[in-house]
């Protein structure tokens, strides 16, 4: 109930009693209530002009970091705000640690006033928030209430685990040089022919053996060339695959591999794009280097799952976007429908790592231990394997994780940090 | 302080009621409501009832105007209203005190209002006396224009404790 239409309700029946009973000391009895009626109307504050400035102590934080958030208020009116009510609202997934949001303060005409509070929060993009203000008059039956725009968005960026190196083997390579064997000839480290001898090639790089078998020719040794190469990560955000139990959601383990992955292939100056796949497609253009990294954290931070009729299933990929021949990745927990589409993408020519974090054992370990719960999760599993076994064969490499009992980097470096298996069958007939 | 300050004034309304009703016909009913209405209101003050509070109000002076209809003696039904005005603005103000954090200066808001309020409640008081004193028998330009004055004056006075 507001308090203006109570006092009116109270102005009003003594009023009306008084005229109907002809009453002048029912009418005196309305006096208090009409002068403090007025003095709220007249009292009433002139209109705000406040300015609010918002600090942060750091724009681009990790999950449950604390930032310190600086709030400054300036009064640039000629007038006092005898009481002022200053309110801030904290997004679901940022908690307050230190601190309170709300003020009530004096504000005198020109002056300044600044206060601190701390949060932490969970992965994602936290844009600037209007501060609310409310200027009740003396009596709090009116009141001014504006939003004042602060500058100052909070990101919180992916947790990023540091792999060691990842080997991948794309069979298309770019011009620049880098960590991976691009099977061409020329300078680099390890053994690749022998070729006619050229001028200019350093003595040192003359195979004598085979010189020597040549009385008029030199051979010189070929090394092969290392190059950087295009690598495209999926993020898979589809609802259907990304399970939430408990309020954890296993799409926070997927964006985490795939910040990690985006991190270590960068850092062996490879370049690297990525494609957010749930309820649209969100795609961060390939680049290099440390800015490139932020521009990957950036969409991570903001990558969140969803559902969309025409991408239910991994069939929309555009693969447009990945360069022949280029390494992509597929960070996923995986349907069974997503068998086919894999093995085109491999027929293709695309060499393929599937990140799979496993959503059997996530699921299973979050409920009962149930006779029904055990036989249900052994089924799903077998279907898993099955599924797993399935793309290792069309030549597919697979990276098998469970969240709660593995760490991604121990998985990724038993899996990714040797040459996969068709390679070294390959290379082992050679 | 707004707290202890709102207890007291629901008391000072009490008491004044009371002893304005007590011991006058038809006083039973009313002394029974107003003893309710008066242990609402502080349960209201207590567990910030802001619904209660408006209930309170309006009740406590609905008792007043009733006792004042049937020809009880005014003063303390005056001055029960006046206690009522004061206990309602200060039990609101406390809810609105409640937003402050730990580290905000309070006090200062909290002076210039109660210093605030018991002006104006002591205003419209005086105003209440002098027209239960003297009922002049005046036309109606006189006293809008009489409003009028004393609603500016008030303003003067009310802005000048402001700075």
């Amino acid at each position: 109930m507001r308090r203006s239409f109570v006092l009116s309700l109270i102005i009003f029946g003594l009023l009306t009693a008084s005229l109907v009973g002809r009453r002048g000391d029912l009418l005196a009895l309305a006096f208090p209530f009409v002068v403090y009626l007025v003095a709220s109307l007249l009292l009433s504050p002139p209109a705000l002009q406040v300015h609010a400035d918002r600090r942060i102590s750091q724009e681009r934080v990790s999950p449950g970091q604390p930032v310190d958030i600086t709030l400054t208020l300036t009064n640039q009116s000629q007038t006092n705000i005898a009481e002022l009510l200053v309110t801030e609202e904290l997004p679901g997934n940022l908690e307050l640690q230190q601190g309170a949001l709300t003020h009530l303060l004096r504000l005198p005409a020109g002056a300044k006033t600044t206060w601190t509070y701390r949060v932490a929060g969970l992965r994602g993009a936290y844009p600037e928030r209007a501060v609310h203000i409310t200027a009740p008059d003396p009596f709090g039956l009116s009141q001014k209430i504006q939003n004042l725009p602060a500058p100052g968005t909070l990101l919180v960026t992916p947790r990023v685990l540091s792999l060691k190196s990842i080997i991948i083997r794309p069979r298309r390579t770019r011009v620049y040089s880098g960590l991976i064997p691009a099977r061409l000839g020329g300078s680099g480290t390890d053994f690749y022919g022998v070729r006619d001898y050229q001028e200019g090639d350093p003595p040192r790089w003359i195979n004598w053996r085979a010189s020597a078998r040549n009385a008029s020719l030199l051979y010189s040794n070929e090394f092969e060339q290392e190059r950087v190469a295009d690598v495209g990560i999926v993020l898979d955000g589809r609802n259907r695959a990304n399970l939430v139990v408990k309020k954890r959601s296993l799409f926070e383990e997927s964006v985490t591999a795939a910040a990690s992955l985006a991190d270590a292939f960068l850092a062996q100056g490879n370049r690297v794009g990525l494609l957010l796949y749930g309820r649209y497609l969100s795609w961060t253009v390939p680049g290099y280097g440390k800015l490139q990294r932020e521009q990957l954290l950036r969409a991570m931070a903001l990558a969140q799952p969803g559902d969309s009729q025409i991408f239910a299933d991994l069939d929309h990929i555009p693969t447009r976007l990945f360069p022949m021949n280029s390494q992509i990745v597929l960070v996923s927990p995986l349907l069974n429908g997503d068998l086919d589409i894999l093995t085109k993408l491999r027929a293709r020519g695309y060499p393929v790592i599937v990140v799979s974090p496993d959503p059997v054992a996530f699921e299973l370990r979050q409920l009962a231990a149930e006779p029904a719960n055990a036989l249900a999760g052994r089924l799903l599993q077998l279907e898993r394997a099955y599924l797993l076994q399935r793309l290792k064969r069309v030549g597919i490499q697979v990276v098998d994780w469970d969240v709660d009992r593995q760490s991604f980097d121990s998985v990724v470096q038993r899996v990714l940090g040797h040459s996969p298996a068709w390679l070294r069958a390959i290379e082992g007939l050679k | 302080m707004t707290r202890r300050l709102s207890y007291l004034f629901v008391s000072i309304n009490i008491v004044a009621l009371v002893i304005s009703i007590a011991g006058k016909p038809h006083a039973l009913p009313l002394l029974v409501g107003v003893g309710l209405i008066g242990l609402l209101w502080m349960a209201a003050i207590t567990k910030r009832w802001a619904w209660a509070n408006h209930l309170s109000f309006l009740g406590l002076v609905g008792v007043a105007t009733l006792a004042m209809w049937l020809e009880m003696p005014t003063v303390g039904l005056v001055v029960g209203a006046g206690c009522s005005l004061v206990a309602w603005d200060l039990t609101d103000f406390q809810r609105r005190l409640d937003h402050a954090a730990q580290d905000d200066d309070i006090r200062p808001i909290e002076h210039r209002h109660v210093g605030l309020i018991f002006l104006v409640t002591v205003a419209g008081l005086v105003l209440s006396g002098l027209a239960l004193v003297t009922q002049l028998e005046i036309s109606f330009g006189w006293i809008f224009l009489a409003g009028l004055l004393g609603g500016l004056g008030l303003w003067g006075l009310a802005t000048w404790v402001d700075r």
